[in-house]
């Protein structure tokens, strides 16, 4: 039996409607799914240099400020002054931590370099390592791909700010930190 | 069968049909496309310190012979304020010339404002990473910023700077550091040594056949540098049209590392002499300066330059008259045609021939 000329028009007319009825169901529901893992920080379960393992249990209703870095990356490094400093001035508050996440680092540059590294600049503070886990690594999760670049969470786990590279003004990255931790310190 | 058609018509609109196709690069200079039947190997892992991963070779062959090598090349690209990992894949010639660059799956290239590099902007980067002798291969990154000239207005890089003028024409508007690190990738000196050294262990005389029957110069040159003593006899045809029509760097090589035995064959002087007058000036003097330090030279050889004495500068032509001195015996023509020479009032270095009294 033929089809009618009719029917095949009728036939891709329905297979086309079909496939841009699926085409924006899809995108409405991958740019939802985006939204929510945006919003709220992944699990993750980062290490140190010496091994010892930090988890979200322990951000729980702190403000969090996660610097992701890598030794390539001279805005990074360059950047670590003023992040410091914003730390410092909040060292007398429980609820303010910050995190230094080494990531998307050079395949040659392991622990032990990244630690001496640190040291030849005259860093001290604790790192922690972004080990992909399952091939995946927070900074994955996060869609980050360009470096410096720094979360602000809030004391719920949920993302609020995102930062990225450094101007190269020590007082206008401190003053930009310091006033969205406070805000979400008021929150 | 109705319902198989329908089927079919569902299928394919819905695109879970999908044909291998063949690789097509975006941008890619040799005169062959990349077919189904090619196979690829890998040459090897190149790490080094300031590469951000390590970089895989690989070579594309097809039945007949390599063919060129190629890289997904995962690289860190950064200005003064921000950094981020850029993905490429790069194509070299057998030689490890620069021939051709794709972008990856998903990373396509973008600007320092994260616009996404247009039809133009793709194409003004092959162009520049075809220039190997770019001013980009001089300069240190840090050269790339005039700092002394920070312009609000000036977009040409995108970042903090304005783009130092020598190099504003060498690379991709808003892409300056990314053209510098894809510019430095294409040309690094390990990577071509990896090549090379990976299409030298491959040579064969299939393979020397097919770098001298190509058109690319660089493939002429690799196979006279890769030369055993016997290979100038078996190719004599080859190197010797080369020498006619190659770049003077290729017939300088020739001329430079004819072997002795060779050489000194009077058929061999005779061809190389005997296309004098098509050479460029610095071969003509290499040639001089050969038959110079040639104890068995034929006259013949040397009758070939006589014929045409007018081409030479003024140290090339008493350098020839220099070498015909020491001579016991020249032709008869050879001499005839230094003294129409000497009478030529056309010719400007004809008084030189007055020095040299034997032709008188």
């Amino acid at each position: 039996m033929k089809i009618h000329s009719t029917s095949r028009l009728y036939i891709a007319v329905y297979l086309c409607l079909m496939l841009v009825f699926n085409f924006f169901i899809l995108n409405s529901a991958v740019a939802q799914e985006q939204e929510e893992k945006e919003l709220k920080l992944p699990l993750f379960n980062l290490k140190n240099l010496d091994g010892i393992a930090i988890q979200n249990s322990e951000i729980m209703e702190k403000v969090v400020v996660i610097d992701f870095w890598a030794t390539w990356c001279a805005p990074c490094i360059k950047s670590f002054p003023a992040l410091i400093e914003t730390e410092n001035s909040y060292k007398e508050n429980d609820e303010v931590i910050f995190l230094y996440v080494n990531t998307l680092e050079s395949a040659n540059r392991d622990t032990a370099y990244i630690r001496n590294f640190l040291l030849s600049k005259g860093f001290d503070f604790q790192v922690y390592m972004d080990t992909p886990q399952a091939g995946i690594s927070l900074a994955d999760q996060l869609d980050i791909t360009t470096l410096p670049h720094k979360l602000i969470v809030d004391k719920s786990g949920v993302i609020r700010h995102r930062m990225t590279g450094y101007s190269g003004s020590d007082e206008e990255l401190i003053n930009d930190l310091t006033t969205k931790i406070n805000e979400l310190l008021a929150d | 069968m109705k319902r198989r058609r329908l089927l079919w018509i569902l299928v394919i609109t819905m695109g879970i049909v999908q044909k291998d196709e063949p690789e097509i690069p975006m941008y890619f200079d040799l005169p062959f496309q990349v077919g189904e039947s090619f196979s690829r190997s890998i040459v090897g892992e190149l790490m080094e310190d300031d590469f951000f991963a390590p970089i895989t070779i690989e070579l594309v062959s097809d039945k007949e012979s390599p063919k060129f090598y190629t890289s997904d090349i995962k690289t860190t690209v950064c200005d003064d304020e921000i950094c981020e990992i850029m993905y490429i894949k790069l194509y070299w010639d057998l030689v490890g010339e620069y021939v051709g660059y794709d972008t990856v799956s998903h990373h396509p290239l973008t600007k320092f404002d994260h616009e996404p590099f247009t039809k133009t902007d793709y194409a003004r980067l092959h162009e520049l990473l075809q220039n190997e002798g770019s001013i980009l291969k001089f300069k240190k990154k840090e050269e790339l910023i005039d700092k002394e000239k920070v312009k609000a207005s000036d977009v040409v890089d995108g970042t903090t700077g304005a783009t130092a003028l020598e190099i504003k024409e060498e690379v991709v508007e808003g892409a300056l550091y990314s053209s510098y690190t894809l510019w430095h990738l294409a040309y690094n000196g390990k990577i071509k040594n990896r090549l090379t050294g990976k299409t030298q262990s491959l040579l064969d005389k299939k393979l020397i056949k097919y770098l001298l029957n190509s058109n690319r110069t660089g493939y002429k040159l690799f196979a006279f540098q890769n030369f055993q003593e016997d290979d100038y006899i078996t190719y004599k045809e080859y190197w010797l049209s080369s020498l006619e029509n190659d770049i003077p760097l290729t017939r300088k090589y020739i001329i430079k590392n004819l072997p002795e035995r060779i050489w000194t064959t009077a058929s061999v002087q005779e061809a190389v002499c005997k296309m004098f007058t098509s050479y460029d000036v610095n071969t003509r003097t290499y040639l001089l300066n050969k038959l110079e330090e040639t104890v068995q030279l034929s006259s013949k050889a040397l009758e070939y330059i006589s014929n045409d004495l007018t081409q030479m500068n003024r140290n090339q032509f008493r350098h020839y008259l220099d070498i015909l001195s020491k001579r016991d015996t020249l032709t008869e023509l050879t001499l005839a045609n230094i003294r129409k020479a000497a009478d030529d009032k056309s010719f400007k270095y004809a008084y030189l021939i007055e020095d040299y009294e034997w032709i008188n």
